[in-house]
């Protein structure tokens, strides 16, 4: 089981559109695909329809009260799972500190799935945190969603850093752009300087739409009312792209 | 394993279950009406004899393929695509395409069984919109049996529980089985559908597997078997004209090989005028089948070469792979004009008659009237005892042709004890085939390898006549050829290996404990 994280310091960014997007790719493609919405708001839950309730809540699942396998919903599409989002993950920092390994929680949560699994998605909350920390040691990826200004930049430099702090620079970093607005010059400038300085940076890129936006009202991924919008086929060329660089 | 499907005696039609689910619940109807059903396996029941049942739902856009488990219902795969996929190799990449590459490995999935359904496809949603339970409802057309009778199909409901929505699920079957008094379906519609259209679903072998008695005389015996031979010749010769996969070929062609080697084996037991027409026409036939054969084979390895290449000579084999399907192509129109031939319908029909004649009360035929229980261990001792001779005599220096001559041998071996299997202990003769085998593959290796060198050397040489050759090709091919040899002589130092384990003492006893007497049940 490969897990990948859609994840940014900074909101607003896509990570829930990412996390949902590609999951519903990847299980598309007939993977067994889980896909855990970490985040106390619940929106990946919203647009799968799921009730953003989990039986105990994030401490139940953290004193393994219950098996994370008790708490997976199926969605209307086949091969695609979710864990709810729980309002009471806000408070998930709290009980990880209270743990003895507080950053490795949720690497052995998961543990459990890999049999079940070939692709565990994580869509986190925004901010580094415990919660983040656990995101980083449980992940193989994290795809780093970035809208092309320079708070984005400075975030995404932070990232680094931190990883490097923590001993994590190994942690594979996808990044790439992501709600690029061509209109806006400095985020023409951006897309062409940053990945000169960030190879990393992935060639494709998000562009700004409707689309993206309607998956809030439509409640499913792009690809299922929209596949051949710039923004379906965006998503999909960066799934692609991303079990090439797994291998 | 929990059953998920269920008949609904009182209510013949899908609409009136699906009236009686719109009363009750928020429905979503994805798919309602008359649809193909194609139930896919390949010729020889691998899906069924896996335990599976594969659906293909085909309506003018699209085909539903339903993988499933049969009985237990448990749901492998329920996905769209533009056309049913016909090798493991069409499917998209991925996990289900792991798991079942390697139960097809080179058959085509073909349309086993087929019925036109009455099918409505459902989600039943809760009040966000969530689906929570899926439900298939479905009822093959009326027809008849196989007796004429009418047939009165039930309607069969599916249902696909979604995880963590077990609530729901149960609340609605609770209300099914009460109020539409539904009940489990005893028997998968696959099996009632076989039934009903007189199909016996994994019965195909490509192997004879007549039940011969010791006591009864070879000339019938022999009959008996040659009959099984020409039958699976006949259910493989329609898959064999539309090229439907490798495998209707190759089975045709071991029928044919197993016939002429069972004439050349069993001697006296059939006019020799006759047998010996026969043994010639059938040649003809095998030589007529060999071309096709041979293309089938190098294009089956053909991405196995690929993939043996260093990366940079790989597209070198581009061409060869074009001349190989062009060949192909030739070739097995060549064949079906074969097939066409009168020559062909003469031999099958003579062939045939001569088969269901009643053998004479009468004959000078030495061992027509024999029990065959005797013929048989004589017949295995003598040419198992050839096969020790033949095989102590080779050493390293030996000529590969002396190999060939061994393993024709072996040939000879295995198809005798597998014609008479019936006559001795299952599991002892069994045993004694595993051994033979485990000899035959090193062997049988060997001459591939010899002649898959010799067979790219010469199709260098036409695609060279034909139009000349691209030299990235001539070094692909030579590295191949090289390659080949190298492990040609590995598997020649394991010979020495195999022919000792093939020949030591323990077997030795248990061929001699078998075959050096009559076969069980004759008095001596």
């Amino acid at each position: 089981m490969k897990v990948l994280a859609s994840y940014n310091i900074k909101g607003g960014v896509g990570k829930t559109a990412t996390a949902v997007n590609l999951a519903y790719m990847a299980a598309q493609e007939g993977y067994r695909t889980l896909l855990w919405d970490l985040d106390p708001q619940g929106a990946s839950s919203f647009y799968f329809r799921i009730k953003p309730k989990v039986k105990g809540g994030g401490r139940g699942l953290l004193r393994r009260r219950r098996p994370v396998m008790e708490a997976v919903k199926e969605t209307d599409f086949q091969n695609l799972d979710l864990v709810p989002a729980d309002f009471s993950y806000r408070n998930l920092d709290l009980a990880l500190g209270r743990a003895r390994h507080p950053t490795r929680q949720l690497r052995k949560l998961i543990k459990p799935l890999a049999s079940s699994y070939d692709f565990l998605f994580l869509d986190c909350a925004p901010s580094v945190s415990l919660v983040s920390e656990n995101v980083f040691q449980a992940a193989d990826a994290l795809l780093i969603p970035i809208i092309p200004t320079t708070l984005s930049l400075r975030t995404y430099e932070q990232l680094i850093r931190h990883l490097g702090k923590s001993g994590l620079s190994k942690v594979q970093r996808i990044p790439f752009f992501s709600m690029v607005d061509h209109r806006k010059r400095m985020h023409r400038e951006f897309v062409e300087t940053l990945p000169r300085a960030y190879p990393e940076f992935m060639d494709v890129r998000i562009p700004y739409a409707s689309q993206v936006e309607q998956m809030g009202v439509r409640r499913a991924p792009v690809a299922v009312f929209a596949p051949h919008s710039l923004s379906g086929q965006a998503y999909g060329a960066i799934w692609q792209e991303v079990k090439d660089r797994l291998r | 394993m929990e059953k998920l499907i269920y008949t609904v005696p009182a209510l013949h039609e899908p609409g009136a279950v699906l009236a009686w689910l719109q009363s009750h619940h928020p429905v979503r109807v994805e798919h309602k009406g008359l649809i193909e059903k194609d139930y896919l396996d390949t010729f020889d029941w691998r899906l069924f004899k896996a335990g599976w049942v594969m659906e293909a739902l085909r309506n003018r856009a699209a085909v539903r393929l339903v993988w499933r488990a049969l009985d237990s219902c448990e749901v492998f795969l329920d996905q769209e695509f533009p056309q049913a996929p016909r090798f493991a190799w069409d499917l998209p990449e991925g996990p289900l395409r792991d798991r079942l590459a390697p139960v097809l490995d080179v058959r085509a999935l073909l349309p086993m069984l087929s019925t036109r359904t009455e099918w409505h496809r459902l989600s039943i949603l809760n009040a966000d919109g969530k689906t929570v339970l899926r439900v298939e409802l479905s009822r093959d057309r009326q027809g008849r049996g196989q007796g004429g009778e009418p047939r009165d199909p039930p309607t069969y409901v599916r249902f696909q529980p979604l995880r963590g929505y077990d609530k729901p699920y149960r609340h609605i079957l609770k209300a099914m089985r009460h109020e539409l008094n539904m009940m489990p379906c005893p028997r998968d519609p696959f099996l009632e559908l076989a039934e009903a259209e007189g199909k016996a679903p994994g019965r195909y072998s490509s192997r004879p597997q007549v039940q011969l008695q010791p006591t009864e005389r070879t000339d019938v015996a022999a009959k008996k078997i040659l009959h099984e031979l020409l039958d699976i010749m006949l259910m493989n010769e329609d898959g064999v004209r539309r090229d439907l996969d490798s495998e209707f070929l190759h089975d045709y062609r071991v029928s044919i090989r197993r016939t002429r080697s069972l004439l050349s084996q069993v001697k006296k037991i059939f006019p020799e005028q006759r047998v010996a027409r026969y043994r010639k026409e059938f040649a003809w036939l095998g030589q007529v089948t060999t071309p096709v054969r041979d293309m089938d084979v190098y294009l089956l390895s053909i991405d196995g070469y690929q993939a043996s290449l260093p990366e940079a000579l790989r597209a070198g084999l581009e061409d060869l792979k074009t001349f190989l399907v062009r060949r192909k192509t030739e070739t097995h129109a060549a064949l079906v004009k074969a097939l066409d031939s009168a020559r062909y319908r003469r031999l099958i029909e003579s062939w045939r008659t001569f088969l269901e004649s009643d053998v004479p009360q009468h004959t000078t035929l030495a061992n027509a009237m024999r029990p065959v229980g005797e013929v048989a261990s004589k017949r295995i001792w003598k040419v198992y005892k050839l096969v020790l001779k033949e095989g102590a005599a080779i050493d390293r220096d030996s000529p590969p042709e002396d190999v060939h001559e061994l393993r024709k041998t072996c040939k000879k071996l295995r198809y005798l004890m597998e014609f008479f299997r019936s006559l001795y202990p299952r599991d002892r003769i069994d045993q004694l085939i595993k051994v033979l085998k485990g000899f035959q593959d090193n062997l049988g290796e060997y001459q591939d390898l010899f002649v898959q060198q010799e067979s790219l050397k010469h199709f260098q040489e036409e695609m060279a006549a034909e139009g000349g050759i691209k030299p990235l090709t001539q070094k692909a091919m030579e590295r191949l050829v090289e390659d080949l040899h190298k492990r040609q002589d590995q598997v020649c130092q394991e010979f020495a290996e195999r022919f000792a384990a093939f020949s030591a003492k323990k077997n030795r006893t248990r061929f001699a404990e078998l075959f050096s007497r009559p076969a069980p049940g004759l008095s001596a």
